[in-house]
């Protein structure tokens, strides 16, 4: 290889919006010294912030909006597809709003928001990192980058024990599981010779059964990605963790990490390696089972409102490893990853907008939010009311919402894969989530009570109706806008 | 007969083993980080053993010097006595600690050692690592031609925890009120 070729300008352009969102979120912590290291005026802060999001979309659309042509770069470290462009997407999506609601919020937009914009944003870069990474050593770094801010973002809330006891748990179990994500790389790459992932899985066929180093190594990726996702039984930060962190990162943490690890652990996991593991198959089905019935149960037990919602997106995780399933052992690929892809879009929307109620309704940054708080909503707040009912109804799965959709796909290509076992325990924890769903429904319609809001601007009252909506249209439009996930996710082979 | 490259290694293991132990049971933080120190440099020796030269110099400084420096000063801030005490004691949970240390190990030992013994599919080395210079040029090459784009990556995560590092220490206000 002669080095002056290596990299080209093809192979550059597949990073051109990392490279644009990380740079221009550089210039209002470029700027903060030249004030003499008072915080420039928010709103300025905001508006890059979003010219960086905005930019990064434009570059995004506008190189592979066209066309999902599987293209690699920098030595097949990172892979640009449908599925990456897709989810990059709804990391824009969601960071854009992440840094709306914590404009929005008082535990925030202190004096430290520049600071504050750029983590996330950057942490957006780890994911972005991570959802294109094609190397188990890219994926390495992109979910350090992605966590290691989220763990600052954590503790920055200014008030309350709760929240540095929440990061300093997140950043020790954190590290746990990186440390054991790194030792399975390291006996993934000791018996394969590579961190390339179409490597692994075209060796890992063999090695799996033969080669218990190997499988070790996968099982140990396997709980580091676990971990991240919080999957049972390494779910247990989830909790303490929402609850604890600012609600404008909890509804950033509870989206697009986890989205943009699943998609990190489906392209680890759809490599045809595990389908020669049939034991793997009977604990991966387990371990959804047991996420998706430990979530609802611990869930209907809450009665605060953060926690409920901490245990629902892990009994959404369940869900989602039923897609991952499907997607890594079955027969038909593009049917099941595009419903996981349909899936993870549906539930970060429900949830965001879920999140942004709560940041409405906190009485004040030092007190989170009892389901019992949302007394009277109904009356006193009914555009904010009907959203709310939306978004409940969407998260329990029922139709005509989005929620429903996302979950149907995924149940309906796990019978297609004769996984009936899971498609079952799906449909029954589905109906038990009903109840704590309706739970802060009945509560806002039906007692008598007075709601108060904290001073709160409008653009987190704006991103719970406009979720709100989305998800009811979205929910009616779901066959064509599933057909395109499903265009972009075909292209992949 | 082990020949002297073979003694030193398992010695050097041994000695890493043991100082190992010596960080997680002493109870005095800095006998640990002089414990860590020492583990550290045992690890170096290993790799050199190994004739991988480049990770042994930097497992000796970095790790060795930069890190255990850091510790140490770290240490230094704290009130010993005080964290000290916040540690957990009692037979159950040094019983729980000792049963989840043990399963991980006895799976991992087992398994590594089930496989060596009947088929060692480790790969072998790139022949390359034989001249210490040369294998540090190709290491070099690699990191700026193959690994370019983790190279950068990680440029993103190290200024994201300065910025984290200062931020978190100029944080007022909450809980800082009291000290």
């Amino acid at each position: 290889m002669n080095p002056t070729e290596l990299i080209t300008l093809r192979e550059f352009i597949t990073v051109v919006p990392l490279c644009v969102l990380f740079f221009v979120s550089l210039i209002p912590l470029l700027i903060k010294p030249f004030l003499g290291g008072r915080e420039p005026n928010p709103i300025s802060v905001l508006v890059w912030n979003f010219l960086a999001i905005l930019a990064a979309a434009g570059c995004t659309g506008a190189l592979f909006g066209h066309s999902y042509q599987k293209t690699f770069a920098f030595s097949n470290a990172i892979v640009l597809d449908g599925t990456s462009v897709w989810m990059s997407y709804l990391v824009y999506i969601v960071t854009a709003v992440g840094i709306m609601l914590a404009y929005d919020h008082v535990a925030t937009r202190g004096r430290q928001f520049t600071e504050f914009c750029f983590l996330m944003v950057s942490s957006a870069c780890g994911m972005l990192v991570l959802i294109m990474s094609n190397d188990l050593i890219v994926t390495f770094i992109g979910i350090e980058t992605m966590s290691l801010c989220l763990y600052i973002l954590v503790a920055m809330s200014r008030e309350q024990v709760l929240s540095k006891e929440a990061a300093f748990k997140y950043f020790v179990l954190g590290s746990f599981a990186s440390a054991i994500f790194l030792y399975g790389i390291a006996l993934v790459y000791g018996t394969v010779g590579s961190t390339y992932l179409p490597d692994v899985a075209t060796q890992g066929v063999k090695l799996i059964s033969t080669n218990r180093v190997f499988l070790v190594g996968a099982i140990l990726l396997i709980t580091g990605f676990a971990f991240k996702v919080s999957i049972f039984p390494f779910h247990t930060w989830t909790p303490d963790v929402y609850q604890g962190a600012s609600t404008p990162v909890t509804a950033f943490m509870s989206t697009a990490v986890k989205a943009a690890s699943f998609v990190a652990f489906l392209r680890f996991f759809t490599s045809e390696a595990f389908v020669a593991a049939p034991h793997l198959l009977t604990v991966m089905t387990w371990l959804a089972v047991l996420t998706m019935t430990v979530g609802n149960v611990a869930a209907i037990l809450q009665n605060n409102f953060k926690r409920m919602l901490a245990y629902s997106s892990v009994a959404h995780s369940g869900y989602a490893l039923v897609g991952l399933i499907t997607a890594g052992f079955g027969t038909n690929y593009n049917a099941a990853a595009t419903s996981l892809l349909f899936y993870l879009f549906s539930y970060s929307l429900m949830t965001l907008g879920t999140f942004a109620l709560v940041a409405v309704f906190e009485r004040s940054e030092n007190t989170s939010l009892e389901i019992n708080d949302l007394r009277g909503v109904g009356r006193k707040y009914p555009w904010l009311a009907m959203s709310m009912t939306v978004l409940m109804l969407s998260l329990a799965g029922i139709p005509p919402t989005l929620g429903f959709f996302g979950k149907f796909f995924v149940f309906s290509s796990a019978i297609e894969q004769d996984m009936y076992w899971l498609a079952f325990w799906g449909m029954i924890n589905s109906v038990v989530s009903v109840y704590y769903y309706l739970r802060p429904i009945v509560v806002m319609y039906m007692s008598e009570g007075e709601a108060e809001t904290l001073q709160i601007g409008l653009m987190t009252r704006g991103t719970v109706i406009v979720t709100g909506l989305l998800i009811v249209i979205l929910g009616i439009l779901s066959s064509p806008f599933f057909r395109m996930v499903q265009n972009s996710v075909m292209n992949q082979f | 007969m082990l020949s002297s490259a073979d003694f030193l290694f398992y010695f050097l293991g041994l000695v890493s083993l043991v100082f190992g132990l010596g960080v997680v049971l002493f109870r005095n933080p800095i006998y640990s980080a002089l414990c860590l120190v020492i583990t550290m440099i045992s690890v170096a020796g290993i790799f050199g053993t190994l004739d991988a030269w480049f990770i042994a110099g930097v497992q000796l400084i970095v790790y060795a010097g930069a890190v255990t420096v850091l510790f140490v000063m770290v240490l230094m801030l704290f009130d010993l006595k005080h964290e000290m005490k916040t540690f957990s004691k009692g037979v159950i949970g040094n019983g729980v600690k000792l049963a989840a240390s043990g399963v991980l190990l006895g799976m991992l030992g087992t398994y590594i050692w089930a496989t060596y013994a009947t088929e060692p599919t480790f790969k072998p080395l790139p022949a390359a690592a034989t001249s210490s210079i040369k294998a540090t040029k190709d290491l070099a090459t690699s990191l700026f031609t193959t690994y370019i784009f983790s190279f950068e990556v990680i440029g993103i995560l190290l200024l994201v925890i300065a910025v984290g590092a200062v931020t978190l220490s100029r944080i007022t206000g909450g809980t800082h009120h009291a000290d």
